[in-house]
């Protein structure tokens, strides 16, 4: 028994070093080839928020232009049209930090190296000192304030910053004769993030927030007690300051305690996953902010969804969940579109031979119109590093999202206010 | 054992740990390969053994615990996280020496631990357990809720460690600061073993009444065996957030802490080898079932990498289990049957 299972594991290791040995002499034979690290946590606690469906999508959309010869572009120095292929190096950072930093570290001086993708906003946070020091540019999905405040070179093409967010929540309040708010979330950067920028911004409007934002673990087993407390206190929105399966219990729970009118999601508004999961009937009446990650236009009409959810299909035959229905899909694409985009630029503005982080760092600042696939072209620069200031509210009626009123551009927040509400956190 | 032909016919002989030619020029060899090795490694490599040998100086603390002195301890990445809050603050907001700061780092960190491993004179087993995991609770909770001196959920900025005015910002030179630390505590850890204390803690382990009624104290003992473990912590805490750059509470969780137990379980326990092939056995693990999970993913385009990633730690998981079942001694028990072989070779008596 011990012989075999001796053998069975050499064998198993002998199969995976040549297969390895393989593949990396196969990548080598390629002759133009650009770099684009990523850093999933596909096994740790972030895995189950929605880092899995990101990657994927992320993955998804660098194959599929491999497989259409790579980023065409147009050389300036050869003045022909050339094709490089996209080398996505992607290690699973089990949702540590230090690992993120690490495997960033290790990949960072490949030769052409132009940008690194990432999901959530503890990882971008770590990595801002040394993307500016490398100079190759962050693209990120997650927006916390931190990761922007100063801007340098972490991006989050797709997602207006939470503070944003915030203030155009509050804004919606007051519209709506609607006098105070309560918060439940995690003790983490991102609610953190949330609930103090509505306290910093709600004397503004004259909107009471009630303190303190009660606190779920990550993947909370039941949250009426943290549900109960908040009722107590008769606020007259609830704002789960969460995401994915927190964001499920937090729904049962409230269907449960009567409270579904109250609850306003954030930027998982139209995220179906969770409400699919808390049921749709029960989630009736439930209202959300879509912010600039989603469509402008309803989400089954998207053009851009319709053909997203075709791509998946082609590599992902047996995928159930379609990715109009995965905020998690959604922002992964976006960030390799935008990063696909800015590469070609940058290949067309430099050519191949000195094509760097800093060419690309270049296009993602100089103004230029990027297109997300989902949502309207976003402008970046130097100064605002998030990329779309748009939002709506809606409701779920059946299963489906009703926009509740017309798409409004939403306040830059300055980097002073940005200071100031990180001064709160700080405290 | 000794060497065919080897005998101890002095005191001096009978106490030193480099004992034959081989050995020294191995030993001379060893240091050797640690000097020059990160001039030729590359960095990915250099990255690796960073952390291999940050997570050896946790794994031999927590051997003194667990396996010199047979207490139960699962907090040894709180521990950790005590070493590099202190450090990072010491040097960052007072301008300590970095020496000073590891010092600090370590002796904070044994406080910790002496203050978490009381319970140990009055309880053991499955109770001693418990309490030591309720210091992995209360001092995350602690850097989590004072934020103002930790940054709380913000994290916190780490700064590059120098000191005779060499900064060490490189991954290169953060081995020239990290590997002879490690050389230094593992000597420390092995004259341990062998020194009146470190007898004393096996003492205790092997039947702590027996070791009183010898004259051993175990409580004091104990408290010793903790303080000790979670200063090699404090040591690693305090290296791990100077190379990091950045501490957040959420880098020293419970699982980190079951690990550490785990790379002692599979390494063998009570030793010096045993932490050493454990860690050494566990990270090359880790670190190849993420190199390989992103290979074997581009294998196979239809399907997704999220698979690849999550059942190369199944993979991981049932080798370390099968380890348990079929060698539950550790790796050093096999090292030792095979050192003894070979010292009684040519003759099998």
């Amino acid at each position: 028994m011990k012989k075999t299972v001796c053998f069975l594991l050499c064998v198993l290791l002998v199969f995976c070093i040549s297969l390895g040995l393989a593949i990396s002499e196969s990548s080598a034979a390629e002759d133009k080839v650009v770099r684009i690290i990523s850093l999933p946590d596909m096994t740790g606690m972030y895995s189950v928020v929605w880092v899995g469906a990101a990657f994927d999508a992320l993955d998804t959309v660098i194959r599929e232009t491999n497989e259409k010869g790579g980023i065409k572009y147009h050389d300036p120095v050869t003045n022909k049209t050339e094709h490089v292929k996209i080398k996505h190096v992607w290690e699973d950072t089990g949702g540590k930090v230090d690992r993120s930093l690490s495997i960033f570290k290790r990949h960072m001086n490949e030769p052409k190296t132009l940008t690194v993708l990432g999901l959530n906003s503890l990882d971008a946070e770590a990595i801002k000192p040394v993307v500016k020091e490398v100079k190759i540019p962050a693209l990120w999905t997650a927006c916390s304030l931190k990761m922007h405040t100063p801007p340098e070179w972490v991006f989050s093409p797709i997602s207006s910053i939470y503070s944003e967010q915030m203030y155009a929540l509050l804004d919606w309040m007051k519209r709506h004769g609607l006098k105070s708010i309560a918060t439940i979330g995690w003790n983490a950067g991102a609610s953190w993030s949330w609930h103090m920028s509505l306290k910093y911004f709600a004397p503004q409007f004259g909107i009471e927030v009630i303190e303190p934002m009660e606190i779920l673990p990550f993947v909370p087993m039941d949250t009426s007690i943290q549900l109960r407390r908040i009722k107590s206190k008769k606020p007259d929105v609830i704002f789960p300051a969460l995401l994915s399966k927190a964001l499920v219990q937090v729904l049962k729970d409230s269907y449960k305690l009567g409270l579904m009118d109250r609850l306003v999601l954030a930027a998982n508004g139209i995220d179906a996953v969770p409400i699919k999961m808390a049921g749709e009937k029960k989630c009736n009446g439930v209202r959300g902010q879509i912010m600039g990650t989603m469509t402008v236009e309803d989400v089954r009409e998207n053009p851009g969804v319709l053909k997203a959810d075709e791509i998946v299909k082609k590599h992902y035959p047996r995928c159930r969940t379609p990715l109009r229905l995965n905020l998690g899909g959604w922002a992964g694409w976006s960030i390799s579109e935008v990063a696909i985009q800015a590469v070609k630029m940058a290949l067309e503005e430099v050519g191949y031979e000195k094509v760097n982080g800093q060419a690309v760092y270049d296009v993602l600042t100089s103004g230029v119109k990027l297109d997300t696939l989902f949502t309207k072209p976003v402008v970046l620069s130097k100064d605002v590093t998030y990329g779309a200031h748009f939002g709506t509210f809606g409701q779920w009626r059946d299963g489906d999202f009703h926009r509740l009123e017309d798409w409004r551009d939403y306040k830059i927040v300055t980097e002073k206010e940005h200071r100031e509400i990180i001064k709160m956190m700080g405290k | 054992m000794l060497p065919c032909g080897v005998f101890n016919t002095t005191y001096e002989k009978d106490i030193a740990i480099v004992r034959t030619k081989t050995h020294w020029s191995m030993l001379i060899g060893f240091v050797i390969l640690v000097l020059l090795g990160p001039q030729f490694l590359g960095p990915k490599l250099l990255d690796i053994l960073n952390y291999l040998a940050i997570d050896l100086i946790a794994v031999l603390g927590l051997n003194i615990v667990i396996g010199y002195c047979g207490q139960i301890a699962l907090a040894q990445s709180a521990f950790m996280a005590v070493g590099g809050y202190t450090s990072a603050i010491l040097y960052g907001e007072l301008g300590l020496p970095f020496f000073a700061c590891l010092f600090a780092a370590g002796l904070s960190s044994g406080l910790a631990g002496l203050v978490f491993g009381s319970p140990a004179v009055r309880i053991k087993g499955f109770y001693l357990a418990m309490a030591t995991l309720a210091a992995q609770f209360i001092i995350i909770w602690i850097i989590d809720h004072t934020p103002t001196v930790s940054g709380g959920y913000l994290g916190m900025e780490v700064g590059k460690p120098g000191f005779f005015g060499v900064s060490i910002d490189s991954i290169k030179a953060h081995s020239y600061l990290i590997f002879p630390i490690t050389l230094i505590m593992i000597y420390l850890h092995k004259n341990l073993g062998r020194s009146r204390t470190g007898r004393a803690f096996m003492a205790i382990r092997d039947n702590d009444i027996a070791a009183e009624v010898m004259g051993v104290g175990p409580s004091g003992h104990k408290l010793l065996a903790f303080f000790l473990s979670a200063f090699y912590a404090g040591i690693a805490g305090c290296l791990w957030a100077h190379y990091v750059g950045r501490l957040h509470p959420e880098a020293f969780g419970l699982m980190d802490s079951i690990w550490y137990v785990g790379f002692l379980v599979v390494g063998g326990m009570g030793s010096t080898m045993g932490p050493i092939f454990g860690t050494l056995f566990l990270v090359s693990l880790t670190e190849f079932v993420r190199f390989i999970s992103p290979v074997l993913a581009g294998s196979f385009p239809g399907l997704s990498g999220s698979i690849f990633a999550a059942s190369a730690q199944l993979i991981f998981g049932l080798i370390v289990v099968l380890f348990v079942v079929f060698e539950p001694r550790g790796i050093n028990h096999r090292w030792e049957l095979f050192k003894n072989y070979y010292r009684l070779h040519p003759y099998s008596y």
